[in-house]
């Protein structure tokens, strides 16, 4: 019960969002995809994980791997659909997704519990640690998925797949003029969006041992989307500084509260304002984030 | 020579300040509460707190907790189950406290009480009332009555009052709606009573129309329906634009009126007429009258007196063990609930084995002429 385990805690909470919103920048930052509705891969992720490991007790190393695979499915099904729209259509229609997916685990209740959610989820490897050092376990899990998971976008995106994703952002009629398949790449980054993405339900889902509909609302959508404003699209350490800064922030204000005399009811309500305000600063007076996208400048002539 | 008159300076300054330091005063003991200020239930937060706020004042004059002053650290949990999981761990790990109150709502205090649990701190919740925190364990307390009890309250009332037999109910679709609905449909079979259609419906809706024609699709004699404020008020205007508030023909049965009906009581209340239902016994005259002296008005919910009950019985309970361990303050919970008179709920705020409210009672009401008022038959 020290200060100690609060900043495991929040450490894991900062590692949870940083692959989301690694996720999320890999569809926004690279291939200009305005995703709305980020958090239905967390939510698929959270949910199927944590009803195969208690309705089929499946070992938990399987139930992240399927709720990779799940959600990653669930990226390509999105994108059948939408993949012929534009920017904005894109956005629209993800948000919509989204929402779908949060009513269909509200009301099929003989399979996600509806309102009541899933309780118990087991956790992984946690007879082998006291109560005492199990966070600490959970927080070294969740690193290695965050250098994992950071390492292979960052292959995935210096290789040829991720130029093309830009060339998508950039202008995508030059792109299909080149003769690339836009569908079918956009498509691709959805599924590899959507995998990372179920991963960090899947973690959240065994850390906080419950999860229910109300952990799914549009607001966690818009909170990535704050992150990866404030720490910089088009590269991977933006996102996780993001996701950072903005938890910290969050916290932050919680602790701030006592040595104003505002009092911690009023910095409650002041939070959101703030958070909007920083959204706004940063869209106006620094548009590419804290961390810039680096300008990569290719040798012609190691071109194929 | 001028330095050691500076250094005598300093010091005389700084014996000053530390003579200032009241050596009597005691370190306060602190209680975390989780109030919803901001989220969709933001409205009540104001009215939850100064419940919370006059149990302090009252305990801090009789003397305090072991002759300690009570501290409130209050967190906001957004409504939100990942920022109010946030506020909880922030109370417990960074400020040490030991005994946690307030709640509110289902979902985000679920996961709470399970950490509770599973650290032994003490959490005496106010209304979030799932049937599943019966079963997380022997820290959790409710001083709200649970949804199954209103259930079967609300069950008999409308079949007994009415004696029809063709029931049709209106529940919002979350872990409060769902509690209670599953209940009340047990209780109207039970009554030999027959349920031609269940309605669920979304929060935040604008129109509630395709709903209504639902619930009135099988030819019902007989409404039971239960909304929040905000549904409330756009569910009755349409349902009296669409001609399906007429009590004489089909009555209507709430609940929990004044939380149903908070806003449509204000806006439309001719609207509303003949409606039956059920509310928490209104909190009691003493706290009724502290509140209105303290915020100048009367309390919009009877939440704010459960939130008064709670953090009196905490003191009284640490005060009785003679300790502010939250076992030790847990076990004596068990034995001053039976003196204790509470200002919610009807005053009996005895727990049952699981901790939770198993006897609180609910009064009949009636809407006349815009107003609540007591259900005599």
């Amino acid at each position: 019960m020290t200060i100690v385990n609060f900043l495991i805690y929040f450490l894991i909470m900062v590692g949870i969002y940083a692959l989301l919103a690694m996720s999320l920048n890999l569809q926004v930052g690279y291939a200009g995809l305005i995703n709305f509705g980020q958090v239905v891969f967390f939510c698929i992720g959270a949910y199927t994980s944590s009803l195969l490991a208690t309705k089929t007790g499946l070992p938990l190393l399987f139930c992240f791997l399927l709720a990779m695979i799940v959600s990653g499915f669930f990226g390509y099904v999105m994108s059948i659909p939408t993949k012929s729209l534009k920017s904005d259509y894109w956005a629209i229609a993800t948000l919509a997704a989204a929402e779908v997916f949060r009513l269909v685990a509200l009301n099929e209740g003989w399979l996600t519990g509806g309102p009541f959610g899933v309780m118990s989820i087991p956790q992984p490897l946690r007879f082998l640690f006291s109560m005492e050092n199990y966070p600490l376990f959970y927080l070294f899990l969740v690193t290695l998925c965050v250098i994992i998971v950071f390492f292979a976008l960052a292959l995935i995106t210096d290789s040829p797949f991720g130029r093309d994703l830009k060339a998508i952002r950039e202008e995508e009629d030059l792109c299909l003029s080149l003769g690339k398949n836009t569908r079918k790449l956009k498509l691709e980054a959805m599924v590899v969006g959507g995998m990372v993405g179920g991963l960090a339900g899947a973690l959240f889902a065994h850390y906080v041992t419950f999860i229910s509909p109300e952990n799914f609302w549009p607001i966690e959508t818009f909170l990535l989307w704050a992150m990866i404003i404030v720490g910089g699209r088009g590269n991977h350490a933006g996102a996780i500084l993001g996701a950072a800064l903005i938890q910290i922030f969050n916290v932050s204000t919680r602790f701030i509260g006592e040595y104003v005399s505002l009092g911690s009811d009023s910095m409650a309500s002041l939070r959101m304002v703030i958070i909007g305000f920083l959204i706004i600063i940063f869209v106006s007076y620094r548009p590419e984030g804290i961390i810039k996208e680096k300008k990569k400048v290719y040798d012609p002539r190691n071109i194929r | 020579m001028r330095k050691i008159a500076f250094i005598i300076a300093i010091a005389f300054v700084l014996s000053l300040v530390i003579g200032l330091n009241p050596t009597e005063a005691k370190e306060p003991v602190k209680i975390g509460i989780l109030c919803p200020i901001t989220g969709t239930q933001a409205v009540m937060s104001e009215d939850l707190l100064t419940g919370f706020k006059l149990a302090q004042e009252e305990i801090n004059d009789a003397g305090g907790i072991l002759g300690r002053p009570v501290k409130l650290i209050v967190e906001d949990t957004e409504t939100r189950p990942a920022a109010g999981m946030d506020a909880a761990r922030k109370l417990i790990e960074v400020d040490k406290v030991k005994i946690i109150s307030g709640g509110f709502s289902s979902g985000v205090a679920l996961p709470i009480a399970k950490y509770c649990q599973e650290h032994k701190i003490l959490a005496v919740f106010q209304p979030p009332t799932s049937p599943l925190f019966r079963h997380v364990g022997s820290y959790i307390f409710l001083t709200n009555v649970l949804d199954n009890y209103k259930g079967k309250v609300i069950a008999d009332f409308a079949v007994q009052d009415s004696g029809k037999t063709r029931f049709a109910t209106m529940f919002m679709n979350n872990a409060f709606g769902k509690a209670l609905m599953d209940e009340t449909l047990k209780n109207l079979q039970k009554n030999g009573a027959q349920v031609v259609s269940k309605v669920v419906y979304e929060l935040n809706k604008v129109d509630y129309k395709a709903e209504l024609q639902r619930l009135f699709s099988k030819k019902p004699e007989a409404i039971i329906a239960t909304f929040y404020a905000k549904e409330g008020l756009v569910t009755a205007k349409q349902a009296y634009e669409m001609g399906m508030l007429d009590v004489n023909k089909v009555p209507w049965y709430v609940p929990e009126m004044t939380s149903s009906f908070a806003s449509a009581i204000k806006k439309i209340p001719n609207v509303l007429e003949g409606i039956k239902g059920l509310n928490p016994l209104p909190p009691g005259a003493l706290f009724m009258e502290k509140f209105k002296k303290k915020m100048g008005r009367e309390p919009i919910t009877a939440y704010a007196a459960m939130n008064y009950d709670a953090l009196v019985m905490i003191a009284m309970a640490a005060n009785f063990a003679n300790s502010v361990d939250p076992t030790k303050v847990r076990d004596a919970l068990w034995k001053i609930d039976d003196w204790y008179r509470g200002q919610s709920t009807g005053g009996d705020k005895r727990f049952d084995k699981d901790g939770m409210q198993g006897y609180g009672k609910y009064a009949k009401v009636i809407i006349r002429n815009g107003k609540i008022v007591p259900y005599k038959k």
